[in-house]
């Protein structure tokens, strides 16, 4: 007779909790009550309704006993029980022994300012605004804990603020606006991972920063602790406007056109607690770029803006829309060849007031825009935007020139020096050191500032996790900001981290202390600089693990030689269907997936995200987890033996198409 | 069920509201659902204020052509995390300058009193597991998140220009 165990999250910390035969909850997986008929019945019944302000999603799990304890027979649920497996010194804690106690030390922001750094400058307002707001979730959170809210009323609200009940507790996402910040700023989100989290956190694909294990009773001190930072986790959740990205090198680089910052931060403004856009159908993503590199994947974003300028000079706006990845992968519509900055706002909120009113509810998987455009044809859409924009009252959000000019003046424009372009040192550096040398070429960009060049930090060391830092890394990353960056990082969509205006002749500098900190892995941009979505071991959502498929991969390419002789690589891995390791737009894709029991991964070739944005194909049938690094092995030595000279992986496969890679995966097995 | 304003006082209703299956005579100060008075026809006459019912998923023009006569407008929300009542009271007071009394009804939040204010709503109907003290509570928060916010909310506003609006009903 199969027995079950009873389950749930403490609703005060979101610890894992399992219902032991006192009928009372336990931290202690081992401690658990195997139980089944009406014994199970009648216990859930009991704690659903007693303790439905003091445990969260309660259910019962299947388990079989194994001398004598109960082992969840779910693969999610037995990590639930362990924790991470690709952190498994997390286990060594206590659950008790998990967070700091107080007293805690002063926030940096009590003391650390980056006064020079490009970022976009809050006032006393804006500052008062998300200390409001913070006080308003700690009372959202009074009510919850007292039971005024429902769980059902409180997950909204607290997702509008950025948590999420994940698999072992709460998770803090905080919104990094366009992935820009100062190094007071990351030092403010190392005080956070170390005192009210458990010391890292990790960098997204949409250029934001989790906190995996916060408690709801400490949520609001940690958005009053980052609201002293000008930070917040506002909208990074919900059915919304979620956090707006864009290039990384935004601002900085040598061949961009317009610098989308500004325009990001009106889209920031504009849409932060929008009375009318905040219960959307879906989430709503928006990202925008200047530069002719598209480097913000703004084609596969609900909303995506290309800034340009037209033959006077003046900036405006080619407008994409129902673009998306997911479970149902579309590249966008463009809607608008040219739009004037005045009418950007007013174009936005057409485009959302369409998709409000006729976006589907009744299916979440079909709520996105995407499938509105699809399902209206977008010439129909197109018509509806177009006259829903052109009935707008003539004044209602025009972006005049003289608001705009208000909001730019609230960049800080880093006292760059005027440096000659020459930059022998530099050049020396480049020829006398190969290690030096091989880490420039992946890991910098061209700046539009003489004498200044932006680099990268990697995320990706070989056997690390994609994306994350601990908070020691990002007190180092701040210094290192400060010293070299005028304070200013940027965060990429490809989960790195960029220092963006340094010194040329100061790049072997900052260099030789990456090295030292273990940050100046050369790989940005190649086979090993995976994207990947947390995967089975955080997300309740995912059906594999995506993290350790990442680092075996990784770990096959390790070689610095090999991947340079490989070249530019986009491998992107997600963990199930919701695609948040945005595998279909991956030159090489995989997709991680549950086959009774088992993980397997589905293989796509020839996405991409950049200005030739295209979804992978699936190469043929998904590949046991163990059979994946052969199997990108035997892609990669395919696209080494069919490339013409200086050609890069994607344009291979755009030339040649799936077959001789299909053949290299599947042909010995076919 | 008790009605409140923008400011989350309680105020008399002086309505009657469609029962379960919709139906009701045709009377002064009974909110007619918007397929009757369709069935009816723009030249309905009445004596004395009419208002109507739009369920949850009618959009503003529907209600369009009777709006010159209406002195009510109850949006439905069938559960509050339903936004499209936000587009129907926005577009009455932006797009068809509406100034009679737009009023939320259905299950909505205290949380959401100032986005419903914002929009153009001038009334509530509080549903019964979140009473007006809830909502007073809230209108607490919700006045000093509108007195500030972010410089280009302070700089352009968003708040639906209506007289409705501005003024508060009793």
């Amino acid at each position: 007779m199969p027995k079950s165990i009873v389950t749930a999250n403490r609703l005060s910390d979101g610890v894992v909790v399992w219902l032991g035969s006192n009928g009372e909850w336990t931290d202690r997986l081992e401690a658990a009550d195997a139980l089944d008929g009406n014994a199970l019945q009648s216990a859930l019944e009991t704690v659903r309704d007693r303790d439905r302000d003091v445990a969260v999603d309660i259910r019962d799990i299947p388990a079989d006993l194994v001398e004598g304890r109960p082992v969840p027979q779910a693969r999610r649920e037995r990590l639930r029980g362990a924790g991470p497996s690709v952190r498994e010194d997390l286990a060594k804690t206590a659950v008790g022994e998990r967070w700091a106690r107080p007293p805690l030390l002063a926030p940096p922001s009590a003391t650390s300012r980056s006064p020079y750094a490009g970022i976009y400058r809050y006032d006393e307002y804006d500052r008062q605004f998300l200390r409001d707001r913070a006080e308003q979730f700690r009372r959202q959170v009074q009510r919850r804990l007292s039971g005024e809210l429902n769980e059902d009323e409180f997950k909204p609200l607290r997702l509008m603020n950025g948590l999420y009940l994940q698999l072992h507790g709460y998770m803090l996402r905080v919104a990094l606006p366009y992935g820009v910040l100062g190094a007071s700023q990351m030092r403010q989100l190392a005080y956070v991972a170390r005192y009210y989290d458990r010391g890292y956190g990790h960098f997204t694909t949409r250029q934001n920063i989790q906190f995996n294990w916060p408690r709801l009773t400490d949520a609001a001190d940690i958005l009053a602790v980052l609201a002293e930072a000008d930070l917040h986790a506002i909208q990074t959740s919900g059915n919304c406007v979620r956090n707006v990205t864009t290039d990384h090198f935004a601002g900085a680089a040598a061949e961009e056109v317009v610098d989308p910052r500004l325009y990001a931060e009106i889209l920031r403004q504009w849409s932060t607690d929008h009375p009318e856009f905040t219960y959307l159908p879906r989430k709503f993503k928006i990202a925008i770029t200047g530069s002719p590199q598209d480097r913000a994947a703004v084609r596969v974003h609900d909303i995506g803006i290309l800034a340009k300028r037209n033959a006077k000079g003046e900036p405006g706006f080619q407008i994409y829309a129902g673009g998306g990845l997911g479970r149902t992968p579309m590249v966008g519509t463009k809607v608008r060849d040219w739009l004037p900055v005045r009418n950007l706002l007013r174009y936005v909120e057409a485009i959302l007031r369409v998709y409000n009113t006729l976006g589907r509810r009744d299916n979440i998987y079909k709520a996105r825009i995407k499938i509105l455009v699809r399902d209206m044809k977008p010439e129909r859409f197109i018509e509806m935007i177009e006259h829903e924009f052109a009935a707008m009252p003539a004044d209602s959000c025009v972006l005049e020139d003289d608001v705009v000019s208000v909001v730019a003046a609230r960049f800080v424009r880093p006292p760059f020096v005027p440096l000659p372009s020459e930059t022998p040192e530099f050049e020396r550096a480049v020829k006398s050191n190969r290690a030096f040398r091989a880490w420039v070429r992946t890991s910098t960009h061209p700046h539009r500032e003489p004498g200044y060049i932006s680099a990268v930090i990697s995320l990706k060391p070989i056997g690390g996790i994609p994306g994350d830092v601990s908070a020691d890394e990002m007190d180092l990353i701040a210094d290192l900001a400060d010293h070299f960056s005028f304070g200013e990082i940027r965060v990429s969509h490809e989960q790195n981290l960029v220092l963006p205006h340094v010194r040329k002749e100061q790049l072997p500098n900052l260099w030789q202390a990456l090295v030292d900190g273990g940050l100046a892995t050369g790989n940005v941009g190649l086979v090993t600089d995976i994207i990947s979505c947390p995967g089975m071991d955080y997300c309740s959502l995912a059906t594999a693990r995506s993290i350790p498929i990442a680092q075996k991969i990784a770990d096959r390419f390790a070689d610095p030689a090999r991947q340079a002789e490989i070249g530019p690589l986009d491998l992107n891995i997600s963990g199930c269907i919701n695609a948040c390791g945005h595998h279909h737009v991956g030159h090489i894709g995989l997709l991680g997936v549950d086959k009774n029991g088992e993980e397997v991964y589905q293989i796509t070739l020839g996405g991409a995200a950049d200005e030739k944005a295209s979804i992978g194909t699936i190469i043929g049938p998904s590949v046991a987890v163990g059979a994946v690094p052969d199997a990108i092995e035997a892609i990669v030595d395919a696209y080494l033996a069919h490339r013409t000279d200086g050609e890069s992986f994607i344009d291979t496969c755009r030339r040649l198409g799936t077959a001789p890679f299909r053949e290299a995966v599947y042909g010995a097995h076919q | 069920m008790a009605l409140i304003n923008n400011k989350a006082r309680v105020i008399e209703d002086g309505w009657s509201y469609p029962d379960a299956n919709g139906d009701g005579a045709i009377r002064p100060k009974y909110v007619i659902p918007l397929d009757v008075l369709a069935s009816v026809g723009s030249e309905i006459r009445i004596d004395g204020p009419i208002g109507v019912f739009a369920a949850a998923g009618v959009t503003a023009d529907k209600i369009l052509p009777f709006l010159d006569k209406l002195e009510l407008v109850v949006v439905e929300f069938p559960k509050f995390r339903d936004g499209r009542g936000f587009t129907v009271a926005r577009a009455l007071r932006d797009r068809h300058g509406f100034k009679g009394d737009i009023r939320a009804i259905g299950h909505i939040l205290p949380d959401q009193l100032a986005a419903l204010v914002q929009c153009g709503f001038s009334t509530i109907v509080t549903p019964p597991e979140h009473p007006p003290a809830q909502w007073q509570q809230g209108a607490l928060s919700a006045s000093r998140l509108l007195s500030g916010g972010p410089l280009l909310q302070r700089l352009i506003g968003r708040r639906a220009a209506a007289p409705a609006n501005e003024e508060e009903r009793s």
